[in-house]
C-alpha cells in the first residue's frame, strides 16, 4: 500500500482528513510539526501533503530540505495550505519554485478531492 | 491756612481707609513720604491679602504737589502692576507735567484763583489727594477726593479735575493691565494645552513653539525660534514637506492635515498629525498655524486592530474548512430527508461564514491600502468565459438564461490582476443570479472610444432582469456595510461589503464602475477599463 504523509498541525484538520481518506487506497500517516514531519519523511513515504503555516519551521523550510536532501527530494510535495485568497498568489509561485507538484488551498477542496488529486499523483509518480 | 504736615494727611487718609474696612489692620508710618510709599508698597508685595494696593506719589519734596493714586485691582494683578512701579511713577510725572496746559486753563477760566494753587508755581501747591474705590465689575467705581478741611471751593474743583483726569489714565492703565492679563492667559493656554502649537514666517522659519512642542520633539521652546522648519520638524522621508504643502497650495485650499513620522531630537519617529492653515495676504504667504498631535498610540492601537483582525480571520479559516469537510462527509451518508435539510442549511450557513471571513479581512487590507495588486496584461474575454461557465449550473438551478457575448472582433487586453478581476466578476454575477428570480443575466463584453480622450476602452456589463435597485440606493449600494432593504429582506445572504470590495479593486486596477437600474425591472453593472493596446500606440507616437 502507498504511504502518503500528512504534515499538519491543526488537531481538526488533521482528524478530519484521516477520517476522510480511511477508505482510500493509500495510508495516511501524520506529523504535527516541521520537525516531526521531516524524521518521517526520512522513511521515504510515496507522497507527502504540507501545510505551511506549521509551529517552529514553517512550511517553505520544510519543502527546501525535502528538496536539498538527495533521498527525499523525488518525494512528490502537495503543498496544502488555509491561507487567504490575497496570499496564494506568491506562495503557489514559490511553492511551485521550490519544487511542489501542487498548491492546494483547504477551504477550495472538499476531502473527497483532494484525496482524487491524492491518487492521481499517486498513480502518475508509478 | 496752617501748613499741615504730609504724614497727617496720610494718616487721615488711612484712618478713613480703615473706618471703610478697606484696611486690614493700621499701618504705621515714618515722618518721610517715602518711607510712606516703601512701606505701602512693600507691604503689598509681601502681603498680597490685602485687597487694595498702590500707591505712588509725585513729588520731590514735601512742599511739592502730591499725588496719591490708590488703585484698587484684581488681587493677581496687584501684584503684577507692582513689578512695574518704577515705570508708572515716571509715567504719572510725565501725564501731570504735560497737562499743565489743561490745569492752567481749568484755572484760568476761575476768577477766584487762589494763589496757591497756580501750578506755575508748583511748590505752592500742598495736598492734592486720589483715592479710587474698588469694584469687581469695573476696575475703577468712583474717585473720591480726600482734602484738608482749609481747601477753598476753588481749590477743591481743581483736585477734582486733576482726580478725573487720573481716574482716565488710570482706567486706561487698567485696560493695560488687563490685556496684558488677556496676553499672558493666552500664553499659557498656548503652553498648557497638549497639542502641539507652531507658527512659522513667510520664510517658514519657527515664530512660536509651544511647551508640548518640546515633549513631541525634543526641541526646547528658547532654542527653536528663528530656526527653520527643516531643523526642528524633521522628516526624513521628505524633508521639504511644508515647503511643498505651501508650493502645491496656489488656487487650492489654504488648509492641510498631514501625518508622518516625525524624527524628534533624540529616540525613535513619533507619527505625528499637524493640521494647519496657510495665512496669505493675496498669493503671498504671511504664516503658518499648525497644531500637532502625537498620535503614536492611536497608530499603535490601529496596528493591534489590523493584526487582531488578522489574526482572527485567519483563526476563523481552520474550523471553517473543517466544518466544510465534515459537512461534506456527512453528504455520504445515509440520512433522513430532515437530516438532509438541515445539512443543505448547514452548509449554506457556513459557506456565508466562509466569505464574511473573507471579505472582512479584505476590507481591512483594502482600508489600509495593504492589498496587493499582481498587474499584468490580462484578456478580459478568458476571464469572463471562466466567470460564465462557473456560473452556468447555478442560473441553470434558479431558471435563468446565463449568456455571455463578445461584441467585437479583437482582443480585449487590459491591466489588471486576473484573480481580483475574477472575483469582481464573479461578484457581479453571483449578485444578479442572487437578485433575480425569473429572466436572464447576460454578460457583454464591448469595447468604445473615450470621445476626450480617444482613448481604447474595454466595456463589461453585467445584465441582469431582477428586483433592481432604488436610485436613492445607486449611489451607496457601493459604501461599505451597506446593503440595501430589498436586498435585507431577500432570502440571499451578505455582508454589504461585496461591491465596496469590488469598486475598490476596480479603481486601484485604473477602472471604473457604475450601475444603472430600475427598480423591478433590473440593473446594469457598467464597468470600464483603459484597453492595454491604446497604450502601446501612445506610447510609441509620443
Amino acid at each position: 500500500m502507498k504511504k502518503v504523509l500528512l504534515i499538519e498541525d491543526e488537531q481538526l484538520l488533521l482528524d478530519l482528513y484521516t477520517e476522510a481518506f480511511e477508505n482510500e487506497s493509500f495510508e495516511l500517516i501524520t506529523a504535527q510539526d516541521g520537525d516531526a514531519g521531516l524524521k518521517l519523511a526520512s522513511k521515504l513515504p510515496d507522497l507527502i501533503l504540507l501545510d505551511i503555516l506549521l509551529p517552529g519551521i514553517n512550511g517553505f523550510d520544510v519543502l527546501r530540505k525535502l528538496k536539498t536532501n538527495p533521498n527525499t527530494r523525488d518525494i512528490p510535495v502537495i503543498v496544502l495550505t488555509n491561507l487567504g485568497s490575497e496570499q496564494t498568489d506568491n506562495d503557489k509561485k514559490l511553492a511551485l519554485s521550490l519544487g511542489a507538484v501542487d498548491y492546494l488551498v483547504k477551504s477550495y477542496h472538499t476531502p473527497e478531492e483532494i484525496a482524487q488529486i491524492v491518487n492521481n499523483k499517486l498513480q502518475a509518480v508509478t | 491756612m496752617a501748613k499741615q504736615p504730609i504724614i497727617t494727611v496720610w494718616e487721615q487718609i488711612f484712618s478713613k481707609l480703615q473706618q471703610s474696612g478697606e484696611l486690614g489692620e493700621p499701618l504705621v508710618f515714618g515722618p518721610n513720604y517715602r518711607q510712606v510709599i516703601d512701606h505701602l508698597t512693600g507691604h503689598l508685595e509681601l502681603n498680597d491679602t490685602y485687597y487694595f494696593r498702590f500707591a505712588t506719589l509725585i513729588s520731590h519734596s514735601i512742599s511739592s504737589p502730591i499725588v496719591l493714586i490708590l488703585e484698587t485691582f484684581n488681587k493677581k494683578v496687584a501684584v503684577d502692576y507692582c513689578t512695574v512701579r518704577g515705570n508708572y511713577r515716571d509715567k504719572i510725572e510725565k501725564f501731570v507735567s504735560s497737562h499743565n496746559e489743561y490745569f492752567l486753563n481749568l484755572w484760568s477760566g476761575s476768577k477766584k484763583l487762589p494763589q496757591p494753587f497756580a501750578l506755575a508755581e508748583k511748590k505752592d501747591l500742598r495736598y492734592v489727594f486720589q483715592l479710587i474705590m474698588p469694584s469687581r465689575d469695573e476696575s475703577i467705581k468712583k474717585a473720591i477726593i480726600f482734602h484738608a478741611d482749609e481747601f477753598s471751593d476753588a481749590e477743591q474743583q481743581f483736585l477734582k479735575a486733576i482726580g478725573s483726569i487720573i481716574a482716565q489714565k488710570t482706567r486706561e492703565v487698567a485696560q493695560q493691565v488687563e490685556y496684558q492679563k488677556t496676553q499672558k492667559q493666552l500664553e499659557v493656554m498656548t503652553h498648557q494645552m497638549s497639542d502641539g502649537i507652531v507658527v512659522t514666517d513667510s520664510e517658514l522659519k519657527i515664530q512660536l513653539w509651544n511647551r508640548p512642542m518640546q515633549r513631541i520633539t525634543g526641541f526646547a521652546v528658547p532654542h527653536t525660534v528663528g530656526r527653520h522648519y527643516r531643523d526642528v520638524l524633521l522628516r526624513t522621508d521628505k524633508p521639504d514637506w511644508l515647503r511643498e504643502i505651501v508650493a502645491n497650495s496656489a488656487g487650492k485650499s489654504n488648509q492641510f492635515q498631514v501625518e508622518f513620522e516625525l524624527k524628534p531630537k533624540r529616540g525613535a519617529k513619533v507619527w505625528v498629525q499637524i493640521s494647519g492653515s496657510l495665512l496669505k495676504e493675496g498669493e503671498a504667504l504671511k504664516q503658518v498655524v499648525m497644531t500637532i498631535r502625537d498620535i503614536s498610540r492611536e497608530k499603535a492601537l490601529e496596528e493591534k486592530k489590523r493584526e487582531f483582525i488578522s489574526i482572527a480571520t485567519h483563526e476563523l479559516r481552520t474550523p471553517i474548512t473543517a466544518l466544510k469537510g465534515y459537512l461534506h462527509l456527512m453528504q455520504k451518508l445515509e440520512l433522513s430527508d430532515r437530516a438532509r435539510k438541515y445539512l443543505s442549511n448547514a452548509q449554506s450557513a457556513n459557506e456565508r461564514l466562509a466569505r464574511l471571513s473573507e471579505e472582512l479581512l479584505q476590507v481591512t487590507k483594502l482600508d489600509e491600502n495593504r492589498t496587493s495588486y499582481n498587474i499584468q496584461a490580462v484578456s478580459v474575454k478568458k476571464i469572463l468565459e471562466k466567470t460564465a461557465q462557473d456560473f452556468a449550473s447555478r442560473a441553470r438551478e434558479k431558471g435563468l438564461n446565463l449568456t455571455y457575448e463578445k461584441r467585437f472582433s479583437g482582443t480585449s487586453i487590459v491591466l489588471a490582476d486576473p484573480n481580483k478581476l475574477e472575483q469582481v466578476f464573479a461578484n457581479l454575477v453571483d449578485n444578479a443570479i442572487k437578485y433575480t428570480q425569473k429572466g436572464s443575466v447576460s454578460i457583454l463584453l464591448d469595447r468604445r472610444v473615450d470621445t476626450t480622450t480617444n482613448e481604447q476602452l474595454i466595456v463589461i456589463k453585467v445584465e441582469d432582469t431582477g428586483i433592481g435597485i432604488k436610485k436613492s440606493d445607486q449611489q451607496s449600494i457601493f459604501e461599505k456595510f451597506h446593503r440595501t432593504y430589498e436586498a435585507k429582506i431577500s432570502k440571499e445572504s451578505g455582508a454589504g461589503l461585496g461591491l465596496f470590495i469590488v469598486k475598490s479593486f476596480i479603481e486601484n486596477m485604473h477602472g471604473s464602475i457604475h450601475v444603472t437600474s430600475r427598480q423591478g425591472r433590473g440593473s446594469i453593472f457598467v464597468i470600464i477599463f483603459p484597453a492595454l493596446e491604446t497604450r502601446k500606440r501612445k506610447k510609441r507616437s509620443e
